[in-house]
């Protein structure tokens, strides 16, 4: 089939190249056999492809194109989900953590202030300790004292506020007396 | 005078197909044999794809090189001149892969220097119709791209069959008939183009 397709159709051609390759004769530069034989000797270690030529060459782009895909999948993904999960989850979270934070930092600042180191039934039962410690620095001082267990005692937190309003109190008469 | 481009295409029909339907045996020294009448067809062949007349002698060296070396390794059906053919390939796209060359260019220069005392002893015009024929196949392939282009060098110029050309490029049997189609009508067209203006796309 492929013979009778040539004769009918490829003669011209055929003919074409022939004289295309008559014209360019025996060109120089083909080497000599003594000299490939000579290379073929000195190069005993050279690789020689044994698969056929395009299908390595296939199997080669091949796998570059597969491993390019999946670096731009992969890339695809990263983007997608660095665009999607901040603004999706972000406010919500840092909206509840303000929250819970404060919370938690105003209760247990309430209690640290004023009944650090008591128990909670101490604290629960004295009014004062729930109402807060800025209401009450000084007053609740000696009952607190005097009802706090041996070894668990509010004199610190006592002291801080003493201390902290004895000097507010002192810088303001210092800033008095520096006044005209 | 296009048409005398194929006068005298029945006489040398069968320069190609010599080689290419004798099933030589495959062995060093079959190849040894062979090198005389296949090695300035194996130079043509690479000259075509890589386009550079010194890069094709290296490549045709390597090319041996290799052959010579797996040559009693290879099964006894292989077919001989179709395998070198493909080591050819393989080393033309080694090649120029290392030299960067992405596209084909086409050196008149080289053309024009590799031709021989053979073509003085022809007539006048019988050298000038092989120059034209030069021209016009030169430039028909440099509008192929390169497998197809090597498909129909190995069809028409080298005379393969497709059964051995398929195996070849790694293509289907029908595959390389389209393109070795296509690419006769792009070498017909590029002959029309001669018939009617007298040079081919403004050729130097």
């Amino acid at each position: 089939m492929s013979a009778t397709f040539r004769e009918v159709d490829e003669t011209m051609e055929r003919g074409l190249f022939d004289r295309r390759a008559r014209a360019m004769g025996a060109q120089g530069g083909v080497p000599s056999l003594e000299a490939v034989l000579r290379a073929t000797n000195d190069e005993a270690s050279v690789a020689v492809p044994v698969r056929a030529p395009r299908e390595e060459s296939r199997e080669r782009s091949g796998a570059r194109a597969r491993a390019w895909s999946g670096v731009a999948l992969a890339a695809a993904c990263v983007i997608a989900v660095m665009k999607t999960v901040p603004h999706a989850g972000a406010p919500a979270t840092i909206a509840a953590d303000v929250a819970g934070d404060a919370g938690v930092s105003i209760a247990s600042g309430a209690t640290s202030d004023t009944c650090e180191g008591t128990e909670e039934n101490a604290c629960g039962i004295d009014p004062t300790c729930a109402s807060g410690a800025v209401v009450a620095p000084v007053a609740p001082v000696a009952p607190i004292a005097a009802a706090a267990p041996e070894g668990r005692t509010c004199d610190a937190p006592i002291a801080t506020f003493e201390s902290s309003s004895t000097l507010s109190c002192d810088r303001d008469e210092a800033n008095r007396s520096q006044m005209p | 005078m296009v048409r005398a481009f194929f006068s005298d295409a029945a006489d040398t029909d069968a320069n190609g197909d010599e080689l290419a339907q004798a099933q030589p045996v495959c062995d060093r020294a079959t190849l040894v044999s062979m090198y005389g009448a296949l090695a300035p067809r194996v130079h043509r062949f690479l000259r075509d794809l890589l386009g550079d007349g010194a890069l094709a002698s290296d490549a045709t060296q390597e090319t041996f090189v290799r052959a010579f070396k797996r040559v009693d390794d290879l099964p006894r059906t292989t077919r001989l001149v179709p395998w070198v053919f493909g080591v050819a390939r393989f080393v033309a796209i080694e090649m120029r892969r290392a030299r960067g060359r992405s596209r084909r260019v086409i050196d008149d220069a080289v053309v024009a220097d590799d031709r021989t005392a053979d073509v003085r002893m022809r007539t006048p015009e019988a050298e000038l119709l092989d120059r034209e024929a030069v021209v016009v196949v030169e430039r028909a392939l440099s509008r192929l791209p390169e497998e197809r282009r090597a498909a129909l060098l190995l069809r028409l110029d080298h005379g393969l069959a497709y059964d051995e050309i398929a195996p070849l490029l790694g293509w289907s049997i029908s595959k390389v008939k389209i393109e070795i189609f296509r690419a006769r009508e792009v070498l017909r067209a590029t002959l029309e183009e001669y018939r009617c203006g007298g040079r081919v796309g403004g050729g130097s």
